[in-house]
């Protein structure tokens, strides 16, 4: 699954452009790392890609197919989504929260019966038992976004995108999820779009970083060519800023 | 074109819940006519009204007693109606078929004419006019007039000297209490006032009933009565001669429609039969039997209709009311559950109506910023609406009885349901929202699975409000006849009976505890576990 984006600009407010001429590709199997300051477009790019954003010009494509050919919700289910505070259903309990999507496209309740120890251990909530039962007020921040994660995952979607998933937790939780991503993200081979604003943590999980100021892309590359050959004062000052 | 979308999925599924709940109230609906009142016309049914006072009250039984005895027609009774605009349009509009008037009220306050001192040119007018103009007949006077008279403590030294209403000129302290319909009434205090000139330092508006302890209280030293009022003795009260003679007379008929009398031409003798029957002290004593002696107003017709001769049969219970309230209310057990029957059939239907229109209603203006101020405000005003006028207000286009009751309660129980939903829906985090399309699920998957289970406390709690309102506003229904325990209410307020009016109340506020214990049980079951946590 290849994510190309042409030239969006998005326009909320007259004359203040929150994405303005972005473009750039994501290749089948990679993990795209967005990064920038809090205000910079992040969230807005991420959304116009599943379509809760529509760009006010540009084009996005997905394998070729413009995202607009085809059902808003159709798309999405092809798509996990995981935001930074988890968006669980705080009315539903662990399975039935990962378990929605799956009921919603017509799965049995055996069928997902079935699957939720699998999808509940893919994410370390072990044991599964115990959780599936649990509402959302009763986790822990780490279990929650682990719970997000695995909502995402459950009808295996080729593509995933993830708010700042673990923005909002303590480091050493962030680490430990961290390596799990790290885990899950080769065992699986998903096309992954990351916002985070650590560049320490778009170092170390994604394939490509693309750094952002201003609704724009400063410069995208691996971790290495950003460290080695900063595009812009900015991008060098952003670096320097995460290392000292 | 995303909120576009969204919202015909919404109106698509509101329409089909609407669609299913029309059909459920279809057959609800069919339940409730189908044990309720008929409308008049039908066969074999003639449907006796009356103002809510005694004096109608019993005149109307006492009339509809009769016609039970000597004919096969069924008798249905719609006592206590609100007054006599009341009265006269349900006659007019044919849910009631005949009720005790006075010429003097109808020359007057009916027909806006202005008053003749002669009794007999007064009905032959009356009755000529209304049987051209409405097609309604006056029947032969029952004997008695019971014109509006003025009374004042015949023990006190302030009033003592007093005879005649001119003798007020005398005196400028009287304090004085009138009823409401005699303060409006052009036969009433505002011609009195010109005709005789007079003037009272303070004068308020009293229902009967706490007139006559007001004046025993020295609260207030005058007040209007009728001439045969069965209380006059009781509180030792005098009546003021009307010397400059301006009280039109009043003599008490039956009016009748002209159409029912073609259609069962039996039921006129049984009423002809009353013609002159009952004098003024008659009317006097009979009036004390249910005011003073709280005595049924059924046995109190029945003793009359025998002692006249005008029916056999046995003589029927004569045993004075019991003294002890729980007693009293054992006695009245069977029509106390018939009244809370109706009561819970008044609040719970209209209640019902409102959820199912409220929630849809409520959910639609979650969506529209532009569309929710208007209809929260238009439905604020609708609720400032005092229950009595919006109740008048229906009658012309839904009669009276059942229906407009039903419609009034539910337009009050609308409110704080829509208001309940909105604010439900509107309080959910927009960011779950955005999960919930974020993920694929439609609009109307995240309508049912989470805005509605979200706002579920909320839109409970509005129903259970408008369901506790409901039951104390529902008492007024029985001014139009929709019954309910606003009946021994409102009869008991006429009667002064402290024991009926009790027999009512007690019954509506323990059915108000009772639906708000429970409707909080079933918000708190059905409230999802994962809020009660969370919060
Ligand atoms: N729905 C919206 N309406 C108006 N302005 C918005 C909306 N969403 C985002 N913006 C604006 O667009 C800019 C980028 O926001 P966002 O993408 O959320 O930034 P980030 O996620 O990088 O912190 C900000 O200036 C923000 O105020
Ligand atoms: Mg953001």
């Amino acid at each position: 699954m290849m994510i190309e984006v042409q030239e969006v600009t998005k326009i909320f407010k007259a004359g203040e452009k929150a994405l303005d001429g972005v473009s750039l590709q994501v290749a089948e199997g990679r993990t795209l790392c967005l990064i920038g300051t809090s205000g910079c477009g992040k969230t807005t790019l991420l959304k116009l890609l599943n379509r809760l954003v529509e760009p006010s010009s540009g084009r996005i494509f997905i394998d070729g197919q413009s995202i607009t050919d085809q059902g808003v919700v159709a798309l999405r289910r092809r798509m996990g989504y995981v935001m930074q505070k988890g968006g669980l259903f705080p009315h539903m309990t662990v399975a039935e929260n990962v378990g929605l999507i799956p009921r919603l496209a017509g799965w049995s309740t055996e069928r997902i019966r079935a699957r939720l120890p699998e999808w509940l251990e893919r994410v370390n909530l072990v044991p599964t038992r115990h959780f599936e039962t649990r509402y959302p007020a009763e986790l822990s921040g780490g279990q929650q976004q682990r719970v997000g994660v695995a909502r995402a995952l459950a009808i295996s979607p080729p593509i995933i995108l993830m708010d700042e998933p673990f923005g909002a937790l303590d480091p050493i939780t962030r680490r430990q999820l961290q390596s799990e991503f790290l885990r899950l993200k080769n065992e699986l081979k998903k096309t992954i779009v990351f916002v985070t604003h650590d560049l320490n943590e778009a170092f170390r999980l994604g394939d490509e970083i693309a750094i952002m100021d201003r609704g724009k892309i400063l410069q995208i590359g691996s971790a290495q060519s950003i460290q080695q050959a900063p595009a812009t004062p900015f991008v060098a000052e952003f670096v320097r800023s995460f290392s000292a | 074109m995303k909120t576009y979308t969204r919202t015909l999925l919404v109106f698509r599924q509101f329409i089909i819940t609407v669609a299913r709940c029309g059909i459920l109230l279809g057959l609800i609906g069919g339940l409730a006519t189908g044990s309720g009142l008929g409308k008049t016309g039908e066969s074999g049914r003639i449907i006796v009204g009356a103002k809510p006072f005694p004096e109608g009250h019993l005149l109307a039984e006492i009339m509809a007693s009769l016609i039970e005895r000597q004919t096969n027609l069924r008798v249905i009774r719609r006592f206590e109606l609100g007054g006599t605009s009341l009265c006269f349009a349900a006659l007019q509009a044919g849910e009631i078929d005949l009720y005790p008037e006075y010429t003097g009220t109808g020359l007057i306050a009916i027909l806006k004419e202005s008053a003749t001192q002669d009794p007999e040119a007064t009905y032959q007018h009356v009755k000529q006019a209304f049987l051209t103009r409405y097609q309604l007949r006056w029947l032969d006077p029952f004997g008695f007039n019971n014109t509006y008279a003025l009374a004042v403590r015949a023990d006190d030294p302030d009033t003592e000297r007093l005879n005649n209403i001119s003798d007020l000129h005398t005196t400028s302290t009287l304090r004085a209490g009138f009823t409401r319909e005699f303060l409006q009434r052009e036969d009433g205090y505002p011609g009195l006032r010109r005709h005789y000139g007079l003037h009272f330092p303070s004068v308020q508006g009293l229902e009967h009933g706490l007139a006559y302890k007001a004046i025993q209280q020295k609260q207030i030293d005058i007040l209007d009565a009728y001439s045969t009022d069965g209380k006059l003795d009781v509180y030792h009260l005098k009546l003021l001669n009307d010397d400059q003679k301006f009280f039109p007379p009043y003599y008490a008929a039956p009016l009748v429609r002209e159409a029912t009398l073609q259609r069962y031409p039996e039921f006129r003798a049984p009423l002809g039969s009353l013609k002159g029957t009952i004098s003024e002290a008659t009317m006097r004593s009979l009036n004390y039997q249910v005011e003073q002696a709280h005595r049924p107003f059924e046995s109190v017709a029945q003793e009359f209709l025998q002692n006249s001769g005008l029916i056999g049969g046995a003589a029927t219970d004569a045993s004075p009311r019991s003294t002890s309230f729980p007693k009293f209310l054992w006695e009245r057990r069977q029509q106390t559950l018939r009244l809370t029957l109706r009561h819970l059939q008044l609040t719970g239907l209209s209640a019902l109506l409102a959820t199912l229109i409220g929630i849809p209603i409520g959910v639609a203006i979650s969506r529209s910023r532009r569309w929710a101020g208007p209809t929260l405000s238009g439905m604020g005003i609708l609720q400032t609406i005092p229950s009595l006028a919006l109740l008048g207000f229906l009658i012309p286009f839904l009669g009276i009885g059942l229906k407009p009751a039903l419609a009034a309660l539910f337009l009050y129980a609308l409110l704080p349901i829509i208001q309940n939903t909105y604010a439900g829906i509107r309080s959910i985090d927009p960011s779950l929202i955005e999960a919930g399309q974020g993920i694929g699920m439609t609009a109307s998957q995240i309508l049912w699975r989470v805005e509605l289970p979200m706002a579920t406390r909320f839109i409970l709690a509005g129903v259970r409000t408008a369901t506790v309102i409901n039951i104390g506003t529902a008492t007024l229904a029985a001014f139009i006849g929709a019954g309910g325990l606003g009946e021994p209410i409102f009869t008991g307020l006429s009667l002064n009976d402290h024991f009926l009016i009790l027999a009512g109340a007690v019954p509506a506020a323990a059915l108000a505890v009772i639906a708000d214990l429970f409707l909080h049980r079933f918000e708190r079951w059905m409230t999802p576990k994962g809020l009660r946590l969370s919060r």
